[in-house]
């Protein structure tokens, strides 16, 4: 189905395509081949393209608050099949920057070097152990942390890490921690989306606090939380789309039997339903991304509502389109397997579909229909 | 894809939703109960729109149609079923009309479209046969030219409202010796002639919402014939895109899955599950979830800038069609075995639950008619995914 898109949003798909095609110029796909070096690399140029600076510096403007161009940057990595955690880090720690409500000085200076590309940042939010969150103490003149925060997301270059810790007075404050610091342990996994995860543990970190004594930072939690799930929901439907046209091609091209695979109306159907889904998600998706642009007092909601399709497409298509590969399909050398493994991982990122019906589930009546058009 | 109306669109709404809401109580009632609608109930709500150009907006503005953007056409669709309206007749105002207005000639225009609009004719559709279902180009029903009259024989089958229909419009072989899409004609005929006979069928149900026509030497006047003698696949063609973007109104669904929220929120507790039932309360919220997917999807296809490709309409057919049926699926769970007690007044609340079953039963049909959901699916694999 046709997405209308305006000349500028062209602009920035194109340029970000051509980001990539460089960077896919020597592998098949970016998954499984990238390396730190390239992965930094492509960050920079996203830098360099103002990607950053697009997103979380565009617009002074209210009505237009630069998520739609995250959107736009989201879909094309996933199509890229992109191993850059852009998403996990830039956006996500830049959004929740952004919206907290008040902040410190601090904040608008790490925003700038966010935005500038100069700083990749880490999101160090969800604790190892929920019963054991973080801590942050005031103790001699400076704040330090304590706390251990797994997964957290990181780029090769992890500049600086913003970190969501709790108070002495019981709120949850943000705090900023140099890596390079005594105090903070930095472990690294290769996940199994090849995606780096990490474990941070901070013991007495000493951190430079972003809010406010006494601000609450759970509602911006919430809704950066939101925002980057909808950007992940998008990155979802721009793999889908790409795994979708492999799928077909090779329903097209493979034979067995003396005929395509395509002659089997099993599969077509089968095709047929995976491009229901991946339709369904791109429209719920686009639209959030516009609550998130546009409304964003109704992002949790939205996001809820794009998160619940979504996840289950990711979950349906991941588990399609290796079958529909055969053997191929369950190889590491084969690009479908890795469009697989990051749509299971986006699955997780996106949170479980039965949580986000409890939520939408407790405004049921408060409205008779859902309004698409107010 | 936009999230707000414009100034005068929400005007318009308004102004729609103010005629709407005006009309007679006792039928907005019967539709809000979804109890069975009579033939005149069904007349009523035609004329009632018709009475203020409001029953056929998508047709030439010539013949009572409307200078409108498709968001209003949505608009339109989406408050007739908010106001509990009967639902316009998709057999008059989407599948003949349209053909009639598109390949008749001035005098079938004149004669069946201002008739056809305020359903002083009541039409019916006379196109699958016991032979011929998905591959409706394999009819079999003939009509041969005599003089100046055609000369029909055959059956047709699953035709809704045939018994209560005043005209049928036919697919008919005219030509049996060429490729079978290339000997059909498309034919009006008025169902009073003689040589028709009409045998309702009984649905699974218990309902006869459909019958067999049978036609036994019927003699047609040939300028009944719509356009040219074997060219009646083509218009049967554009007749079933149309049926194929009509047969799943999500607004009624949405009205359908409102209902059932607001009654299960009102239930008592200990007469049966209610909103209060976690599982209940995340269904509904899924199926609202989803019929939001579905309606982004509608308004991204109406919306389209590029050549206009149908394509969407079968993503739509097939999907609305499943979420319908999930909304009948989900309240016979709700009801559980109190479904059994189907015509027993002792069972009051919710209010579907006697009918929950049969209702259910009926709706195993959507995914039927208007085209298979696997033709649905062999139209996306082939015509989009090239497969």
């Amino acid at each position: 189905m046709h997405v209308n898109t305006s000349v500028e949003d062209r602009a920035l798909q194109d340029a970000i395509r051509t980001i990539y095609a460089r960077a896919n110029a020597t592998s098949t796909h970016r998954r499984g081949a990238a390396t730190d070096r390239t992965t930094r690399a492509t960050f920079a140029a996203l830098g360099d393209l103002g990607a950053n600076a697009l997103v979380l510096e565009g617009s002074s403007d209210v009505a237009h608050r630069g998520y739609a161009e995250a959107g736009i940057v989201a879909e094309e990595l996933g199509r890229a099949l992109a191993p850059e955690p852009w998403i996990e880090t830039v956006l996500h720690a830049g959004t929740l920057l952004r919206e907290l409500e008040t902040a410190r000085p601090e904040r608008d200076v790490l925003i700038s070097s966010i935005a500038g590309g100069r700083l990749v940042p880490g999101l160090a939010e969800v604790d190892a152990l929920e019963s054991a969150p973080t801590e942050a103490t005031w103790s001699a003149g400076a704040w330090s942390l304590r706390g251990v925060k797994a997964p957290v997301a990181v780029a090769p270059e992890l500049g600086t890490i913003v970190v969501a810790a709790r108070t002495p007075g019981g709120t949850t404050g943000i705090f900023q921690v140099d890596p390079a610091l005594d105090g903070i342990e930095v472990l690294r996994y290769r996940s199994f989306d090849t995606s780096t995860v990490c474990r941070i543990t901070f013991e007495d970190a000493p951190a430079v606090p972003l809010t406010a004594d006494g601000f609450d930072a759970t509602p911006a939690l919430a809704r950066a939380r939101a925002i980057t799930r909808i950007a992940l929901a998008r990155e979802a439907v721009g793999i889908m789309d790409a795994a979708l046209q492999r799928t077909t091609e090779y329903l097209r091209t493979r034979h067995q039997f003396g005929v395509p695979l395509s002659s089997f109306q099993a599969l077509t159907f089968r095709a047929a339903d995976m491009y229901v889904e991946v339709e369904l998600s791109r429209s719920v998706v686009l639209w959030a991304t516009m609550i998130a642009d546009e409304e964003p007092t109704q992002v949790l909601d939205a996001a809820a509502r794009a998160a619940a399709v979504a996840t289950r497409a990711c979950r349906h298509l991941s588990k399609e389109i290796v079958q529909m590969h055969g053997g191929l399909g369950i190889t590491a050398e084969h690009p479908i397997a890795h469009h697989a493994s990051r749509l299971l991982a986006l699955g997780t990122l996106l949170g479980r579909r039965e949580e986000h019906l409890d939520q939408l589930a407790r405004s049921l009546t408060l409205y008779d229909t859902v309004e698409l058009l107010t | 894809m936009q999230l707000h109306l414009s100034e005068d669109d929400v005007q318009f709404r308004g102004d729609l939703r103010a005629y709407f809401e005006a009309a007679p109580e006792e039928l907005r009632a019967a539709v809000r109960s979804n109890r069975e609608l009579s033939r005149d109930q069904v007349v009523e709500g035609m004329r009632f729109l018709n009475a203020a150009g409001l029953a056929v907006p998508h047709w030439p503005l010539d013949w009572g149609g409307r200078d409108w953007s498709p968001l209003r056409h949505h608009l339109w669709h989406l408050e007739v079923h908010r106001a509990c309206l009967p639902r316009p007749s998709v057999l008059n105002g989407n599948l003949v009309g349209p053909v009639i207005f598109t390949f008749g000639n001035q005098g079938q225009k004149e004669r069946f479209l201002p008739a056809t609009a305020n359903m002083d004719i009541w039409w019916c559709q006379g196109f699958s046969e016991p032979g011929s279902g998905s591959d409706l180009a394999s009819v079999r029903t003939t009509a041969t030219l005599d003089g100046d009259e055609f000369v029909v024989n055959g059956q047709k089958t699953w035709t809704t409202t045939a018994d209560l229909a005043d005209w049928i419009f036919l697919l008919v072989r005219t030509d049996p010796s060429v490729k079978k899409q290339r000997g059909i004609s498309f034919l009006l005929a008025d169902m009073r002639s003689p040589g028709i006979t009409v045998r309702p069928i009984e649905l699974i149900d218990g309902s006869h919402e459909v019958c067999d026509v049978f036609f036994d030497d019927v003699r047609v006047p040939a300028n009944q014939l719509i356009g040219e003698m074997n060219r009646g696949w083509d218009y049967a063609k554009s007749l079933l895109g149309a049926e194929r973007a009509n047969t799943a109104p999500i607004g009624q669904t949405k009205r359908w899955l409102a209902q059932a929220k607001s009654e299960l929120a009102r239930a008592q507790e200990g007469a049966g599950p209610t909103l209060a039932d976690p599982w209940v309360a995340s269904r509904l919220a899924d199926l609202e979830n989803e019929l939001a997917a579905l309606e982004l999807t509608l308004i991204r296809a109406q919306t389209d800038e590029s050549d206009k490709d149908s394509s969407a309409v079968s993503i739509l057919k097939l999907r609305a069609t499943e979420l319908e049926q999930a909304v009948s699926e989900l309240l016979v769970d709700v009801v559980g075995a109190r479904a059994l007690l189907v015509g027993d007044p002792a069972v009051i609340s919710p209010s579907w639950s006697t009918t929950s079953a049969p209702t259910y039963l009926n709706n195993r049909k959507a995914s039927i008619y208007g085209g298979s959901s696997e033709v649905q699916r062999q139209i996306i694999a082939k015509s989009i995914l090239g497969l």
